[in-house]
């Protein structure tokens, strides 16, 4: 029997439910001491004096490191890759935005490291400061990229045209607020220097590899020098995808009292250290024929970064190819701002996008009269007509055919406030969901033991998403053997070196590399004789897999149909998610347990990014006012409903070698706009700014 | 967190006389003292722990409901006792926090819970005159969604949070305390202190003054009673706006009503314009309508809370007419 | 399906202090050398002055506890490291190519000299197949050879007491050596530190100065003694001195649930309780909730429903219905819900652990 598809048991639960998997932070070292970063109060400035005379006193303190005399950090402010982060290492007085590290103490106990840097007095030179973005669009410049590959800047036919003489318009401006990742794990380091030249790292990472080198650019080390280990790692969503400036603190600390060093961020400290999801104005125009047929689209896209590093939402690259639409034309734009660098957030660009486009959409579907499914399939794109290139393979038409069914759509009256239950007004609205299928070069070793049971092994880390599991049903298969005989190893640079766990990509990747490398074990088995096969010899099979080459001629997304009933109470303005349909086509479903999961993860975060998440920045300080998990809103249990994910298996034979999609992020992309539409089909209030809260809403 | 000396009090007279000073602090369940030192913003040298000293019990007498300054929000939440006769004291508790908080959490320690105002909690902003006497207000012009629209001052708009203490005001409960020169009775509307040109004083209580239990009379309007909290999230969020409400009502006529609100208030809110709206009226909804008009008469709002204004008129309606709809 | 912490060998990779230079030969040398010992050790990694020349009396006391235990005693210290096994009964020399100052640092992982200065010891517990179950490097004021003797005698104690049936006799062994440990080399080494004799009344009207003070945490049936300063949260002394991470911060403000544990039989937030303030009281955490090897149904729930992604909310999530299945007053998935909602889970396993939360209470069976 195969084991890839099964819905077998997440491999790592059973360390999980008894508290035994260790994260980075809960790592056991002997002789370990604490540090902690001291963060700026001002927004924007400089440090004109540190007193450290009290701190110093508290008992236990070990170092208080400030720029006067922090060891040089060379590489600090280099970058090799685009999700290299700019690092602030208490490398010069200058504060670039509200609560940048300023210094670090370390001590014998995490108490009194925190005392004792709560204990520095601080003088600051204010310089003026601007973190508004609503007040500094016109500032917006176009950046080198949308996202790590694409041109900022795309157009195809002539929208000015198309637009002039079109029959309906839809033009209106969306926006969307900071989100933060907030995964539950709070970041952290345990930093371990063997003599000068040699660095262990326990860090909360998605991607130990990444992790290696920018620490080792960051100290001016051999990369083989620095060891990154992250058995299990407590949520990312992208916030630990680059490793930020606590990471090279952490093993500056060690480095300066000789000894094993932990730092854990605080829940308010994650706020301003590691990255969120970026503001975003989006002006979106569409016009259509009389029959719905699109004929002009125009996304323009303005985002907040910081002002020494460029991160770019890339919220209209949905918009180039989601629909068939002969004139399209989208930009985006970044506003340098005094703020932390963004970063990227669960579906990057398509969570904020496909929210203001598929608003739209729904915008254009009541303006013309049509049912919003309706238009969307008469807009249907049968080819990629950005990149003109075919689908590698796509079943929209499927999900949004099986979604509809399943939620009863054809039973939905299109008059918004026509559906009430008592004193509550039933919304019903969908979206399409899409996110771009990727592969990376990767990895894998696959080992037979002595005990002839097999061990897979690679770099990649676990954050959630199941790679434990579902890396031994692939080798499983390949090798012909029950999965209970394979054993995975990963999170840890001394294993084959794998991309980062983000973007979607880590079973799509590792998991071609783990496929190809059992199979040749396969081969190598056997070719043996039946009595060396037997023997207790130890055998091997290690490569490396490039993104497959038939991937170049096509286009690769995966696609899904989500429809969403909200009720809203017209009084109080509440409104709560009472069902959630998804339909979901991501080419090959490697566990459908694990695959759940993570589809029903992402509606969760459509859920909070529609209705509750806000990080609000105070315009005077710069200083995050929502610090903590009381004031920013991530769902709670009771927000969330049943939700229903049916998962078509769609064979791909282009994407990769194990022909699946990735399914991390999808799961979010619809649903932003699905709820937003629903609340309008409850409300007739159309909401154009996330969240919708109920002020909104009165 | 500051370091501190910590004392499990024996005696009653020992923790008001070691409560005393400015650098002293009690602590009850914890949930609040511990979450604000470890923001650097309560800073005490020293912890007094009134465990040892105060009881935990709930008890139902001719006098009513006589709550121990210790006992558990949940404990009271789930009271047969307080379901039965006080509905509106088991809604509020059960509306506010977590089962794990609620499990921790004491009645003296909510009442004396201190405002959520994002400002007050950062210790790293500069100016707070609840936290630094003198330092103006970051939260005037800040951002203030969270924030009190009724007995603001200049100084200060912070909203009292506590859920149970708009209850009890509700329910015209009484806190009795202990402190040097002996016992005395403090009605809750008279506990909280408006904030004035002094918002770093939050109550009437002397220093080293012990709450020692909370007494809810018995009431007409007991059974009568409701409470509707309205939040950003489905569950476990400070109030944006919230009421309790007790209503007497006999053969269709309102005789005697409570409105307190929540979420809204520099301390829990007495709405005595919207109660003597409906004193004396029937019991309909164009009563409860008109009465909740004037629920937030006085209010001085932001643009980030004006919002709270019709909101809170909807809550205090919405409410009303639950009250009057219960058996 | 194995974990890397579970696995023989592998898990020295955990124990950072040991072997961190994997590459390094010597390290690859010790720790084939320490997996052949076949039985749990207790590995001391001693400076010169450290070990020194232990009274006999004391060094066959400890021979003795270690025979009772079927546990071995491995002393690397410069010049004299010995190994002592208990089906050999006898001291052996530890091969010359490992006790060198190199191996000794191999093995340690610290900074050689320098470090040895401020860490004058390590001493780790080892299980059969090489893996660490605890370490520690606290300084032992009693003496070290007392201090060990009176932890080898308290496990062998624990041992005998411990009748559970689940646990094989080596995890007993463990199990008792590691709270032995914890409790011996954590606090009652400390001369001046006496535990207040049970029944005696608190000393009270004396407050605890803001220097550490005695703390007796009684967790899943163990009771511990840490010198803590009145400052540390029952979350930080479970996690950072009693080596139990398996109870997560995930806010440090009750905001999230990630740090629920029972106290008193009852769901509380740990990083909001002062450990001063939680003695003497039951507290169970995640690693106490099943015993050996089986699951706890909850927990055989979370893993079938798949109630869990990146785990890091679980053990807060479980303990939280641990409390709420106790409280009998969630009937339906809504009031499981509401009662469930102050553990956040930001993966957004919620269905599912409302799912296995359900399956439990239908289930009928005792938790
Ligand atoms: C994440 C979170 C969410 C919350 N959500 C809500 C909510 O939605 N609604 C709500 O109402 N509350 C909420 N709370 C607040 C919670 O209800 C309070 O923290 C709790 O009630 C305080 O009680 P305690 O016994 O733990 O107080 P403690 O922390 O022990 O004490 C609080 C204060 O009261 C003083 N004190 C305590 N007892 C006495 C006494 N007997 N005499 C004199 N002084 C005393 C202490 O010195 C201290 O200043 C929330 C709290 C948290 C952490
Ligand atoms: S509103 Fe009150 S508590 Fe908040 S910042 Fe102003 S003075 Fe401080
Ligand atoms: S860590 Fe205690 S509730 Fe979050
Ligand atoms: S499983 Fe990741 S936070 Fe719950």
């Amino acid at each position: 029997m195969t084991s890839v598809g099964q819905g077998i048991d997440r491999a790592d639960a059973r360390a999980k439910v008894r508290g035994e998997a260790q994260y980075a932070a809960d790592t056991p070292v002997a002789g370990l001491v604490h540090a902690f970063v001291v963060t700026s109060a001002l927004g924007h400035g400089r440090v004109t004096a540190i007193d450290a005379s009290a701190a110093r006193t508290v008992p236990g303190v070990l170092a208080v490191i400030t720029p006067d005399n922090a060891p040089r950090v060379p590489g600090a402010t280099k970058k090799k890759v685009s999700f290299d982060r700019i690092l602030q290492v208490v490398q010069d007085a200058d504060v670039r935005y509200a609560d940048q590290p300023i210094a670090v103490v370390v001590a014998d106990t995490p108490e009194r490291a925190r005392a004792a840097g709560e204990a520095l007095v601080v003088s600051y030179a204010p310089s003026p400061i601007a973190v508004s973005l609503a007040q500094n669009e016109a500032a917006g410049r176009k950046p080198a990229k949308a996202g790590p590959r694409a041109e900022p800047d795309s157009s195809r036919g002539d929208f000015a045209g198309a637009l002039a003489s079109a029959a309906v318009k839809v033009e209106q401006t969306y926006t969307t607020s900071i989100q933060h990742h907030h995964p539950m794990e709070l970041h952290g380091t345990i930093a371990v220097w063997q003599g000068n030249d040699a660095l262990t790292l326990y860090d909360a990472t998605q991607g130990v590899f990444p992790c290696r080198e920018r620490l080792a650019g960051a100290f001016d080390l051999p990369p083989e020098k620095v060891r990154v280990i992250s058995h299990y790692v407590g949520g990312g969503f992208g916030c630990k995808g680059s490793a930020w400036s606590h990471v090279a603190l952490a093993a500056l600390a060690a480095r300066v009292v000789k000894r094993p060093v932990k730092l854990v961020l605080t829940r308010q400290q994650v706020c301003s250290l590691v990255g969120y999801r970026p503001r975003t104005i989006q002006h979106v125009t569409l016009a259509a024929a009389k029959d719905g047929q699109l004929r002009a689209m125009r996304h323009d896209v303005i985002s907040e970064t910081s002002r020494f590093d460029e991160f770019v939402e890339p919220s209209g690259l949905v918009t180039r190819m989601l629909y068939a639409c002969p004139n399209v034309t989208t930009t985006h734009r970044v506003v340098e701002l005094d703020v932390p660098t963004p970063t990227f957030t669960r579906a990057p660009g398509e969570a904020t996008g496909n929210f203001a486009l598929e608003v739209a959409l729904d915008e254009l579907a009541y303006e013309l009269g049509v049912d919003p499914v309706e238009l969307r399939l008469k807009n249907y794109a049968e080819h990629d007509e950005d990149e003109n290139k075919p689908w590698s393979s796509k079943s929209l038409r499927e999900c949004y055919r099986r979604a509809a069914e399943q939620f009863g759509w054809r039973h939905r009256r299109p008059l918004p406030g026509s559906q009430r239950e008592q004193h509550l007004l039933v919304g019903w609205g969908m979206a399409t969901a899409s996110y771009p299928a990727r592969q990376s070069a990767a990895s894998a070793r696959v080992k037979r033991d002595r005990d002839g049971n097999f061990v897979v092994q690679a770099g990649t880390q676990d954050i959630g998403t199941g790679t434990y599991t579902i890396l031994a049903q692939i080798a499983a298969d390949a090798l012909g053997v029950a999965v209970e005989r394979v054993r995975v190893e990963i999170g840890d640079t001394a294993l084959p070196e794998t991309p980062v766990s983000g973007g979607s990509q880590t079973a799509s990747s590792t998991g071609s590399a783990v496929k190809r490398a059992a199979e040749a074990l396969k081969q190598k088995l056997d070719a043996l004789s039946a009595s060396d096969r037997s023997a207790d010899t130890e055998l091997v099979a290690e490569l490396k897999t490039e993104e497959k080459p038939d991937r170049k001629r096509f286009s690769t997304h995966g696609f899904g149909a989500q429809f969403v009933e909200v009720k809203v109470d017209p009084d109080l303005g509440v409104v709560r998610v009472t069902r959630a349909v998804s339909a979901f086509a991501t080419g090959k479903i490697l566990n459908v347990k694990t695959a759940r999961s993570q589809f029903m993860g992402g509606m969760v975060w459509g859920i909070g990014l529609a209705l509750l998440e806000h990080s609000r920045r105070d315009e005077r300080s710069g200083r995050i006012v929502t610090r903590d998990l009381a004031d920013y809103h991530v769902p709670v249990n009771a927000d969330v409903p049943e939700l229903e994910v049916i998962m078509l298996n769609e064979l791909d034979p282009h994407v990769n070698e194990i022909g699946a999609k990735g399914i991390g992020e999808i799961g979010i992309t619809g649903m932003p706009a699905a709820i937003a539409n629903a609340v309008y089909h409850a409300t007739g209030k159309r909401v154009r700014e996330l969240p919708i809260t109920l002020d909104k809403l009165l | 967190m500051k370091s501190f000396d910590y004392l499990p009090a024996q005696k009653l007279e020992e923790a008001v006389a070691r409560g005393e000073p400015r650098t002293s602090r009690f602590i009850a369940g914890g949930t609040l003292l511990v979450d604000l030192m470890r923001l650097d913003v309560e800073r005490p040298d020293l912890v007094v722990d009134l465990n040892g000293v105060l009881s935990s019990d709930i008890a139902w007498n001719e006098a009513g409901l006589t709550l121990g300054a210790l006992a558990r929000n949940t404990d009271v939440a789930y009271d047969d006792t307080v379901r039965r006769e006080f509905p509106v004291l088991s809604e509020a508790i059960l509306a506010g926090a977590s089962p794990q908080i609620r499990n921790l959490a004491t009645t003296g320690g909510n009442l004396l819970q201190r405002t959520r105002c994002a400002y007050f909690r950062d210790a790293a902003v500069p100016a707070c005159n609840k936290r630094k006497p003198g330092s103006g207000c970051a939260a005037l012009e800040g951002y203030t969604r969270m924030h009190a629209i009724l007995g603001v001052s200049e100084r200060c708009i912070a909203a009292h949070p506590s859920d149970m203490a708009v209850a009890l005001l509700a329910l015209d409960a009484a806190v009795h305390t202990r402190r040097a020169t002996g016992e005395r009775q403090i009605p809750l509307g008279d506990l909280h202190t408006l904030p004035g040109t002094t918002p770093e004083l939050e109550t009437v209580l002397e220093p080293g003054e012990v709450i020692t239990r909370v007494v809810v009379p018995r009431s007409p309007r007991g059974r009568r009673s409701t409470y509707l909290k309205v939040r950003d999230r489905a569950s476990f969020a400070f109030a944006l706006s919230s009421a309790a409400v007790a209503l007497e009502l006999e053969q269709g006529t309102i005789r005697s009503a409570r409105v307190a609100l929540g979420g809204v208030g520099v301390k829990p809110w007495r709405a005595a314009a919207t109660e003597a709206a409906l004193v004396g009226r029937p019991a309909t909804s164009e009563t409860y309508r008109a009465a909740a008009k004037l629920a937030t008469s006085g209010a001085k709002t932001t643009p980030d809370n004006a919002f709270k204004v019709p909101l809170t008129e909807r809550v205090v309606a919405r409410a009303l007419e639950r009250a009057g709809a219960l058996a | 399906m194995d974990l890397p912490h579970q696995r023989a060998g592998y898990a020295f990779c955990l124990a950072p202090a040991m072997f961190h230079v994997q590459t390094d030969a010597l390290a690859a040398a010790w720790r084939a050398w320490l997996c052949g010992v076949g039985a749990p050790a207790v590995l001391i990694v001693a400076a010169d002055g450290e070990w020194g020349t232990p009274d006999r009396r004391l060094l066959d006391g400890i021979r003795g506890e270690l025979r009772a235990l079927g546990a071995a005693l491995v002393v690397v210290t410069e010049g004299r490291s010995f190994c002592f096994r208990p089906d050999v009964d006898r001291d052996e020399p530890v091969p010359e190519r490992l006790a060198t100052g190199a191996g000794m640092r191999a093995l340690h992982g610290l900074y050689g000299v320098e470090a040895a200065a401020q860490v004058p010891f390590t001493l780790t517990l080892l299980d059969e197949h090489g893996a660490v179950r605890a370490q520690t490097s606290a300084r032992a004021e009693g003496g070290l050879h007392a201090t060990l003797l009176a932890t080898l005698r308290s496990a062998v104690e624990n041992t005998r007491a411990d009748e559970r049936v689940l646990f094989s006799r080596r995890e007993v062994v463990l199990s008792s050596l590691t709270a032995a440990l914890a409790l011996s080399f954590a606090a009652s080494c400390r001369p001046h530190a006496k535990p207040p004799s049970p029944g005696a009344p608190p000393a009270a009207s004396t407050p605890s100065t803001a220097r550490e003070i005695l703390v007796t945490l009684v967790v899943n049936g163990e009771t511990h003694q840490l010198e803590l300063e009145p400052r540390v949260s029952l979350l930080d002394a479970l996690r950072e001195r009693l080596a139990l991470t398996g109870t997560k911060k995930g806010c440090d403000h009750g905001q999230c649930g990630a740090c629920t544990v029972l106290l008193d039989a009852r769901r509380v937030n740990a990083c909001l309780i002062l450990a001063v303030m939680a003695q003497n009281k039951p507290i169970t955490t995640i690693e106490g909730l099943s015993h050996g090897e089986n699951l706890h149904p909850l927990q055989a729930a979370f893993v079938k429903e798949d109630a869990l992604q990146c785990g890091y909310c679980t053990p807060g999530q479980i303990m939280s219905a641990a409390g709420l299945l106790r409280e009998k007053r969630a009937h339906t998935d809504d009031e499981v819900r509401e009662l469930m909602s102050g553990n956040i889970c930001r993966c957004g396993a919620y269905v599912n652990i409302v799912r296995a939360i359900r399956s439990v209470q239908e289930s009928g069976v005792p938790t």
